[in-house]
């Protein structure tokens, strides 16, 4: 059944490795309208189509990646796609989100989402063309690293594969798509879990667009204004995602030593400034991107994907290691070895704080690097105590000891960002669905540091409300097959000008500190209290509009990220991760940053009580029936 | 400049450094906008210009939730100019 919306493709695969069964399915519209596509629609089939409790690794486990109606539309930064499971890492719901030709490929072959289930009793591949599917023979594959792999498969068709970390079903192993990563979560130990080794798809299908003019226009615009902004057209071009490094250690926020501490001393050294002076080749950019912040260095006389901020952070900083050259080589192996570059990053600097307090034996010692990289080999293969590290921290705290400085909510390691200095992001990673992940958290850090006009970042006013904001929009942009990079233009290229340490920062800061009380009533708002476009900001309503023929007004969109943020607390709760898992490790909770400064911890005992209530849930942090009603959440769980 | 005032330093990030043609200096000051004053007699327009999207920070605080350009300084601090930054 074809949708009545243009912008999808309509038709959606579902493959089983057990049986070798290829089949379509249907997504109804009233779906897309309420989900609009990506990781809010995948967790609804999720709910859908998954038995409640199942192991994650095991064959009737559900993986899907599926696409936006934004993807592949030629908007900026639509070449997005989307993968979603219960995680192997952390029980909880697993989404992982990449740039790249997959998504748009696996749109022109006819897809929208494709559903993997079952096992293959021996690596395959599966290979999508023009409208069918087939399950190949991977014999030729198996055991060879990601770059090796896409290599030796069809140049001009969409991949996704897993490597070695994949195959040995490290529970933190990532997808790889040309140089891309569907990242966080252990998608790819789910793959290797299904003796899955990749996926590849090549189409010549036309994505169907309503109002073509109509489209045409709203993208010039986009892009304009993406191409003006002081970030997306200037800083991220010019200097990657590193650009934040001084930023953030001088706010005391880049983890250093295990998160210990929120400075590093030689942070300068492997700063975003000293990757484009030392290391830079060129920049790149994902397919319709205008931004073009992935950078380019040399490894081993290779021109490769350099590293991003949080690559960066926890492999330099939180190991106290400022050889930037190391941690080029080490991103470019991890890549490789199909790792996710975070967890990994934590994983080993909890190993040296263990280490170092006698509770493991290993070779890793802060400050010291000759065994860091024989480790990483170490862990994708499941080797000593490599085997150990390929769990992830909370496995290893359960094992080990040292539950309260293992860094990660949920079970999933945490972001290269320490929230004792930014304590809204705590809030944050503190409710993200998916653990200690700075994207689902709802990124506060730009509201409390980055963005022109900053709110207080020690300070708890209005901060429940506007990181539930930030997640929910996040919710709506990622589901739409758009890169998060967009949101930047939430605040607008003219707050540029404000002073942000003058008179009307400050007066607007006051403002924003004491805007909680309506802030909290906003959500009552939606959907049809904001029956409007605000181009210039959320441009994504307008080019869904035009794109689908669907009536996304900004109520709507705003509405649908809330939707997608309780279908995943929803998910949790089926799961059995309820509110006892909304904490923060001991170490940013309950230890301040700077003994002298009782305001640097993250006071998250008075904003969670509120966060629920503003959030519509119980004081279980469960949804009640009357917000679930409201949002239109109805599942035929099983 | 007074020399009787404490000498702080003052360091330069990103796009800004190319602006000002290096790293860091050293000035004495007593306030934060003492040290605005000589920068935009130092560097000009242009570098005046970029100064006024720039957050300020002493040591790790933002002058934003201290005293603004009002914010007194002491011997040995450093005082970070920093433009706009994004990722994530």
């Amino acid at each position: 059944m074809a949708s009545k919306y243009k912008g999808y493709m309509g038709n959606n695969l579902k493959v089983n490795l057990s049986t070798g069964e290829i089949t379509e399915f249907d997504i109804t519209d009233r779906d897309r309208e309420l989900y609009i596509g990506g990781k809010g629609l995948a967790t609804k089939m999720l709910m859908d189509m998954q038995k409640a409790g199942i192991d994650p690794l095991s064959p009737e486990a559900m993986l899907i990646v599926n696409t936006g109606p934004l993807t592949g539309s030629n908007a900026p930064c639509t070449s997005r796609f989307n993968a979603a499971a219960k995680s192997p890492l952390t029980g909880a719901i697993g989404t992982a989100n990449c740039g790249g030709s997959f998504g748009i490929q696996l749109k022109k072959c006819g897809y929208d989402a494709i559903v993997i289930t079952g096992k293959a009793d021996k690596p395959v591949y599966i290979d999508i063309t023009d409208g069918k599917a087939e399950i190949k023979d991977a014999a030729h594959l198996w055991g060879k690293d990601t770059e090796e792999t896409q290599e030796a498969m069809d140049a001009k068709a969409g991949k996704i594969v897993i490597g070695p970390a994949g195959e040995n079903i490290v529970k933190y192993a990532c997808v790889i798509s040309q140089e891309r990563a569907l990242g966080r979560c252990g998608m790819g130990a789910i793959m290797g879990s299904k003796n899955l080794k990749a996926v590849q798809a090549k189409g010549t299908m036309k994505i169907p667009v309503a109002d073509a003019e109509g489209l045409k226009k709203a993208i010039q615009y986009w892009t304009k204004t993406l191409k003006e902004h002081p970030l997306t057209g200037d800083v991220l071009p010019k200097y990657g995602t590193a650009n934040m490094v001084n930023k953030i250690n001088i706010s005391n926020v880049f983890p250093t030593r295990n998160f210990k501490y929120g400075h590093f001393d030689k942070a300068e050294d492997i700063s975003g400034e000293r990757l484009a002076e030392k290391y830079l080749v060129k920049n790149m950019g994902c397919i319709s991107c205008p931004i073009r912040c992935g950078r380019v260095v040399e490894v081993g006389g290779k021109n490769v994907k350099g590293p991003e901020f949080e690559t960066v952070g926890l492999f330099g900083s939180n190991i106290l290691n400022n050889d930037l050259g190391l941690i080029n080589k080490w991103n470019r192996q991890m890549d490789l070895l199909g790792m996710d570059t975070i967890s990994a990053g934590n994983t080993i600097g909890f190993a040296m704080e263990l280490t170092e307090r006698g509770l493991l034996k290993s070779d890793l010692k802060f400050g010291q690097f000759e065994a860091v990289g024989k480790m990483l080999d170490d862990i994708a293969y499941r080797r000593g105590a490599g085997n150990d590290l390929a769990e992830g921290t909370r496995a290893m705290a359960q094992k080990f000891g040292g539950i309260e400085y293992a860094i990660q909510v949920k079970g999933l390691e945490m972001a290269s960002y320490d929230p004792r200095g930014a304590v809204g992001l705590g809030l944050g990673y503190a409710t993200a669905n998916r653990g200690a992940c700075h994207l689902n958290a709802g990124y506060m850090l730009f509201m409390e540091r980055l963005a022109p006009i900053n709110m207080d970042p020690y300070s708890i006013g209005a901060k429940p409300a506007m990181t539930i904001f930030q997640q929910n929009i996040f919710e709506a942009v990622s589901s739409s097959g758009n890169c998060l990079f967009t949101t930047y233009a939430i605040m607008a290229k003219p707050t540029f000008k404000i002073k942000p340490f003058g008179i009307l920062s400050k007066i607007i800061t006051k403002v924003l500190a004491l805007s909680g009380p309506v802030m909290d009533q906003t959500g009552k708002l939606l959907p049809w209290g904001m029956p409007i476009h605000l181009p210039l900001m959320i441009p994504q309503t307008l080019v869904i509009s035009k794109l689908t023929g669907m009536n996304m007004k900004l109520g709507h969109f705003l509405q649908a990220g809330e939707r997608g943020f309780n279908i995943e607390r929803m998910f949790n709760l089926r799961e059995g991760v309820d509110a006892k898992t909304d904490v923060l490790p001991d170490r940013l909770q309950k230890e301040c940053q700077d003994p002298k400064r009782p305001e640097t911890r993250v006071p998250l005992e008075k904003m969670l009580p509120h966060y629920y209530k503003v959030r519509g849930w119980d004081k279980a942090g469960v949804p009640t029936a009357r917000k679930l009603k409201k949002l239109k959440i109805e599942t035929t769980s099983v | 400049m007074n020399v009787n005032e404490p000498l702080v330093k003052v360091k330069f990030y990103a796009g800004l450094r190319a602006k000002a043609g290096e790293e860091k200096i050293e000035c004495h000051a007593a306030k934060v906008k003492d040290v605005l004053h000589i920068l935009r007699d130092k560097y000009g327009p242009d570098f005046n210009k970029a100064l006024n999207s720039c957050h300020i920070y002493l040591n790790h605080d933002s002058i934003a939730f201290l005293h603004g350009p009002n914010t007194k300084l002491k011997e040995g601090d450093v005082l970070h100019i920093l433009p706009p930054t994004g990722g994530g």
